[in-house]
C-alpha cells in the first residue's frame, strides 16, 4: 500500500533532515580529534548525519497512515494555530518596548476578541487580571526584572 | 539503636514552633515556585538566602530543604492541569497526567501524585537516615566511564517513549544535537553559537519543555475544529482499583529516584525519565501510556521526589553537592559558618538530624496541603478552553523569561513551540527530544573525559565493573523486545 | 584580540577628558537620584551571585546610597549576556553597577564574539581567590615537589586533574609549564563535581579554590600540596607556596570586582569607588572573605585598570591566544 504523506509532515521531516545536514556541515569545520579523545566537532557531526538519515527515514517509513483515530488532529485546519502563534509572537515582540504587562494584555485581548470572539468586557477584564497576576507574582514577589513600558510598568 | 535516639533529638529540634513554621513556609514556597515554570527551587533559595543571614542555620536549612522537595510536588500541578511542566522533572508527568485531566481525572492524577510523592519522600528520607554513608560511597564510585554507561542506558529509552520508533529516535537525536549548542565544557570554546551571545549557554531544558508541551499543546488544542469538551470531574481521589495500579509504580519510582538522585551528576529529571520508561516496559499493555495511564504519573512523580531526598545524601554524608540546588544549600551552610565536609554527620549531628526530621514533617504538610488542593485545582478545567489558553500562553512567556531574564529565550519558546505543534500534529513524540537535550551534555563530556583518562582506549567502559553492568543492561533493554518478538513468533509456528 | 585591551586603556585615558567635559555638573560630587540597578551577569545562587548579594546587603543595610538598589541577574555566556544587556540598555548610565570577575575577562579571549570588560568602566577590585593543588588524603605525595618528581618518572599525561572551569585549567597550564610535565585535564561543571571525582579516586589531583575543598581539607580527606601565591596563606599556614618548593610559577589568583557601564563620567565613578571602599571595609564583608578563605584586595580606579591589563596578558599567554 502506498501511503500518502501529508505535505505538512514532509515539511517537518525536511526541517529535521535539513537541521541534521546543516549541523554536519558546520561540524565538519570543527576539530574532530584531540589527543586521546573526540574533540569539539566529533559528536555534532555524528548527530547531524544521524538526524539527516533518521529524519528522512521517519518521514517515509513511519508517516501516520491517513484515516486512523488521530485523524482529527492531523487534518485540523492550520489557520487558527497560525493566528495564535502570530499573536504570541507579536506579544513577545512588544515586551521590550511596551513592557511585559501591556504586551501580554494586548496579546491576550487579541486572542479573546479576534480569535475566539468572546464578549468585550469579560475579555478586557480577564486579560488585565491575568497580566496583573503574572506581573505581581513574577515581578513583585520573585523579583524578576520584566521590561517596563514607557509608562513605568 | 542510636539512629532512633538521633532521630528523637532531631524531632525534638524540628517540632519547635519556629522550626515547624520555617518548614511550612519552605514547603509552601517550594510548592509555589515548583508550579511556576522557569523559576525553580534554586532561584527561590537564592532569593531567600540574604534574608536568613544571622538567623539560626538549622531553621534556614529546614526552610531551604522544604523549598527543594516542596518544588517537586508543585511541578506536578501545572503539568497535569495545563500541560506546562513547572519543573524539568515533571515533563514526564505532562504526558499521561494531562491526558488524565482531559478525561476528567485531574483530581485523581494530582491525588496519586501527592500520595506517591509523600510515600517516596518518606521512604527516601528513611533511606537517607539509614543508608547515607554506604550510598555516598556508591556515589563516589561513579567516575566518567560509569556516567557514560548510565547515560547509554538512558538513551535506550529514546525509542521507547513515544509511538513510532523511528520518529522517537529522530526526535531524540534532535535533542542530542541541540545539546551541542554553546560553550563546550572540555575546551571552553563555543560552537554552534553563530556569534550570538545568548546561544553561548545553549538551549535551556525549561525553554524546550515548556515550548514542546505547553505552547504546542495550546496551538494544537485551540486549533482543533471541535472545541475541547468541558470535562466532567468524576472523582477527586483515586479509587481502590487505581490505587492498586499505582502501588508498585510508587515503590519502584521511589527506589529509582533515590538511587539516581544520590549520584551527583544526575538528578530528579533523569530519575523521572527512568521511572516512566520502567513503568512502560513493565506494563502489560504499554499502548495505554501516553493516553492517560495512571502508572505514568505515579512512577515519575514518586521518583522525582525521592531524587530530591537522594541528592541530600552526598551533601550530608560527604559535603559535596548532589545537585544544583544542594550546591546552593551547601553555599548557604558556608555562609552560616558551617564547613560542609565528610564529618558533617558527626560534627553537626544536631543540625543534620533536625533537618532530616523536618523532612518527615514537611512531607506530611505537603500531603495535607495537596490532597484538598487537588480537588480544588481540578475545578480549573471546568473553565472553557477558549478562556484558558491565552493566559496559559502568557504564563509560558513569563516563566521562560524569568529563568534567565532573557527575551531571546522567549523567542526560542515561540520557535520551538511552533516546531512542537508540527510534531504533535504528525505524531512525532516530543519527550525523546527533551531526554536527548538533558542527557546530551553528560553523554558527551563523560565520553571525552573517559577516553582522556584511558589514553584513547574504549576498554575503560567494559573493564570497570559498574560501567560494564550498566552497558549490559543497556544491551538487554535494546535486545529484549526483539528477542521476545522472535520467541513469540517461534511459538506460533 | 587587541580591542579589549585597547579600549580598556582608552577608557582610562578618556577619563580625564570626561571629567573636564562634565565638570560643570559634577563639582560638588555626584549622587544617585533614582533607583540603581545592580547587574549580576551570573545565575542566581552561584558563587558570583552570592558575593553580589553580600555587597547588595551591605550597601542597603549600612545605607551607603540614598536610593533603592535592585539586583538584576542576567546570566549566560560567561558574563557576556549580562554585560551585553548593560551596553545595550544602560550605556554610560551611572545608575548602573556591575559585578565582574576573572571569568568575564576570559570569555572574550576564548569567544571573540562576546564582549565583556571592553563594555564597562572598572571601578574597584574587591577580593582575590587563590588556587591550590589538592590530592586525596591517602595519596603518596606529601608536597608538590614529590608530586612532580613522581610525574616525571611516568609517561606524559599519566596523572589526571579534575577541574571546575577554565580558571582551574589555567592553573594547570601554569603548573605544567613550570614543571615541564604534561597532565590530563578533565573539565567538570563546578569545583564541587571536581572534588567528588577526586574523592572517588577517578583522578589523581584537583586545582581549585579553597572554598569547596575547605571542609575536606580540615577533615584530612584531601591534602593541599601547594598554593600559587607569593607568601603563605594566613588562614592555611601549613600549605607551602609553589615557589618555596622550587616550582617557579607566577602568582595566580582570580579577581572579583565592581564596574559601571562604559562611558560613565568621572564623578559618578569616584562616587561608586567611595561606596565600594566602604563595602570592603565593612565587618560583614571581612567575615565573608574569611569564610571563603579568600583575600581582601581593594584595588581602586586606575590601578584596577592597570591590574586588569596585566591579567589579560597573563590569561592570553596561558590560553595560547596572544593578543
Amino acid at each position: 500500500m502506498r501511503l500518502k504523506i501529508p505535505a505538512g509532515e514532509l515539511v517537518l521531516g525536511a526541517v529535521f533532515a535539513g537541521t541534521g545536514l546543516f549541523w554536519a556541515a558546520v561540524a565538519a569545520g570543527l576539530p574532530m580529534w584531540d589527543g586521546f579523545a573526540p574533540a569539539t566537532g566529533f559528536l555534532p557531526l555524528t548527530y547531524g548525519a544521524l538526524l539527516a538519515i533518521l529524519g528522512i527515514a521517519a518521514t517515509f517509513a513511519d508517516a501516520a497512515p491517513a484515516g486512523d483515530a488521530t485523524d482529527e488532529r492531523r487534518e485540523a485546519p492550520m489557520g487558527r494555530p497560525l493566528l495564535i502563534l502570530l499573536a504570541l509572537a507579536a506579544g513577545v515582540a512588544g515586551i521590550e518596548s511596551a513592557g511585559f504587562f501591556a504586551a501580554m494584555f494586548l496579546s491576550m485581548l487579541f486572542l479573546f476578541r479576534v480569535v475566539e470572539r468572546l464578549p468585550l468586557v469579560s475579555s478586557v477584564a480577564v486579560s488585565a487580571a491575568s497580566a496583573l497576576v503574572l506581573t505581581v507574582v513574577f515581578r513583585t514577589w520573585l523579583g524578576v526584572p520584566f521590561p517596563a513600558g514607557p509608562w513605568g510598568f | 539503636m542510636s539512629v532512633i535516639q538521633e532521630l528523637a533529638t532531631g524531632l525534638a529540634g524540628a517540632l519547635t514552633p519556629w522550626n515547624m513554621l520555617m518548614c511550612l513556609a519552605g514547603v509552601f514556597a517550594g510548592q509555589l515556585v515548583g508550579a511556576l515554570p522557569g523559576i525553580g527551587p534554586s532561584a527561590a533559595i537564592a532569593l531567600l538566602l540574604p534574608l536568613t543571614f544571622g538567623a539560626d542555620p538549622t531553621s534556614a536549612i529546614i526552610l531551604f530543604a522544604g523549598i527543594y522537595y516542596g518544588a517537586q510536588y508543585g511541578g506536578t500541578l501545572t503539568s497535569v492541569l495545563i500541560s506546562v511542566p513547572g519543573e524539568p522533572s515533571s515533563v514526564m508527568t505532562s504526558i499521561d497526567g494531562y491526558q488524565m485531566a482531559l478525561q476528567g481525572k485531574a483530581g485523581v492524577a494530582l491525588g496519586i501524585a501527592a500520595i506517591g510523592s509523600f510515600i517516596a519522600g518518606t521512604l527516601s528520607t528513611i533511606g537517607l537516615m539509614l543508608l547515607a554513608p554506604p550510598l555516598a560511597r556508591m556515589a563516589l564510585a561513579f567516575g566518567p566511564p560509569e556516567y557514560f554507561s548510565l547515560v547509554v542506558l538512558g538513551l535506550t529509552a529514546l525509542a521507547a517513549v513515544g509511538g513510532s520508533v523511528l520518529k522517537g529516535l529522530a526526535a531524540g537525536v534532535f535533542g542530542l544535537l541541540l545539546s551541542t549548542i554553546g560553550i563546550d565544557q572540555q575546551t571552553g570554546v563555543a560552537r554552534f553559537a553563530f556569534d550570538r551571545v545568548w546561544l553561548l549557554d545553549g538551549v535551556g531544558f525549561i525553554v524546550l519543555s515548556v515550548a514542546l508541551f505547553g505552547v504546542a499543546e495550546v496551538l494544537s488544542s485551540a486549533g482543533m475544529a471541535t472545541q475541547r469538551p468541558i470535562t466532567k470531574i468524576a472523582n477527586l481521589l483515586p479509587s481502590r482499583a487505581e490505587w492498586k495500579q499505582s502501588r508498585m509504580p510508587i515503590l519502584r519510582g521511589s527506589l529509582i529516584g533515590f538511587v539516581v538522585g544520590v549520584l551527583p551528576a544526575t538528578g530528579a529529571t533523569i530519575a523521572s525519565f527512568v521511572a516512566y520508561i520502567t513503568e512502560k516496559k513493565l506494563a502489560k499493555d504499554p499502548s495505554r501510556f501516553g493516553k492517560g495511564a495512571i502508572e505514568g504519573v505515579a512512577g515519575p512523580e514518586s521518583s522525582n521526589n525521592a531524587a530530591a531526598a537522594g541528592a541530600m545524601v552526598p551533601m550530608l554524608a560527604l559535603g559535596v553537592p548532589g545537585s544544583g540546588t544542594t550546591a546552593i544549600i551547601l553555599g548557604a551552610l558556608i555562609m552560616f559558618g558551617i564547613r560542609p565536609g565528610p564529618e558533617l554527620f558527626d560534627k553537626n549531628a544536631q543540625l543534620v538530624w533536625t533537618v532530616i526530621a523536618s523532612m518527615y514533617i514537611g512531607n506530611v504538610f505537603l500531603l495535607v496541603m495537596n490532597l484538598p488542593l487537588a480537588g480544588l485545582f481540578a475545578q480549573l478545567l471546568r473553565v472553557p478552553y477558549s478562556w484558558l489558553y491565552p493566559p496559559i500562553l502568557a504564563l509560558c512567556v513569563a516563566g521562560v523569561y524569568s529563568q534567565a531574564n532573557s527575551i531571546e529565550d522567549v523567542w526560542m519558546l515561540v520557535g520551538f513551540g511552533a516546531l512542537g505543534w508540527a510534531m504533535m500534529r504528525y505524531e512525532w513524540p516530543a519527550a525523546p527530544m527533551i531526554l536527548g537535550l538533558v542527557l546530551g551534555s553528560i553523554f558527551e563530556n563523560s565520553m571525552r573525559q573517559s577516553m582522556t583518562l584511558s589514553h584513547g582506549s574504549l576498554g575503560i567502559f567494559v573493564t570497570r565493573p559498574i560501567s560494564a553492568v550498566l552497558l549490559a543492561c543497556a544491551l538487554i533493554a535494546v535486545l529484549a523486545p526483539a528477542v521476545a518478538r522472535w520467541w513469540r513468533a517461534r511459538a506460533h509456528i | 584580540m587587541l580591542l579589549t585591551r585597547r579600549s580598556l586603556l582608552l577608557a582610562a585615558s578618556a577619563a580625564p577628558v570626561a571629567a573636564t567635559f562634565g565638570g560643570a555638573h559634577a563639582q560638588a560630587g555626584w549622587q544617585p537620584t533614582r533607583e540603581v540597578e545592580f547587574v549580576v551577569p551570573f545565575g542566581v545562587g552561584g558563587g558570583a551571585d552570592l558575593l553580589a548579594r553580600v555587597i547588595h546587603k551591605i550597601i542597603v543595610e549600612d545605607k551607603l546610597v540614598p536610593v533603592p538598589i535592585a539586583l538584576n541577574n542576567r546570566p549566560g555566556g560567561g558574563g557576556a549576556t549580562g554585560i551585553g544587556y548593560v551596553s545595550a540598555r544602560k550605556a554610560a548610565d551611572p545608575h548602573t553597577i556591575i559585578l565582574v570577575n576573572g571569568t568575564t575577562q576570559i570569555t572574550p579571549i576564548l569567544n571573540p564574539a562576546a564582549k565583556t570588560l571592553s563594555e564597562v568602566r572598572p571601578v574597584m577590585n574587591v577580593m582575590l581567590d587563590d588556587f591550590l593543588l589538592f590530592v586525596r588524603g591517602d595519596a603518596p605525595w606529601k608536597d608538590a615537589k614529590a608530586f612532580v618528581a613522581d610525574a616525571k618518572t611516568k609517561p606524559p599525561k599519566s596523572l589526571a586533574f579534575a577541574t571546575g572551569g577554565t580558571t582551574d585549567v589555567m592553573a594547570i597550564t601554569i603548573f605544567s609549564k613550570a614543571t615541564g610535565v604534561e597532565y590530563n585535564a578533565l573539565n567538570f561543571n563546578s569545583g564541587g563535581e571536581a572534588l567528588t571525582q577526586l574523592l572517588g579516586g577517578h583522578v589523581q589531583a584537583c586545582m581549585g579554590n579553597p572554598l569547596e575543598f575547605m571542609g575536606h581539607l580540615q577533615s584530612k580527606a584531601v591534602r593541599a600540596l601547594g598554593v600559587f601565591r607569593e607568601q603563605r596563606f594566613t588562614a592555611l599556614p601549613d600549605v607551602p607556596t609553589m615557589k618555596e618548593q622550587g616550582i617557579q610559577t607566577p602568582a595566580f589568583q582570580m579577581w572579583r570586582g565592581m564596574a559601571t557601564p562604559k562611558g560613565t563620567p568621572d564623578a559618578p565613578a569616584k562616587y561608586w569607588e567611595g561606596v565600594f571602599a566602604k563595602v570592603v571595609a565593612a565587618p560583614a564583608f571581612k567575615a565573608y572573605i574569611a569564610e571563603n578563605i579568600a583575600s581582601e584586595a581593594p584595588i581602586p580606579g586606575d590601578a584596577f585598570v592597570k591590574f586588569l591589563a596585566d591579567q589579560e596578558k597573563l590569561y592570553r599567554d596561558l590560553l595560547g591566544k596572544p593578543a
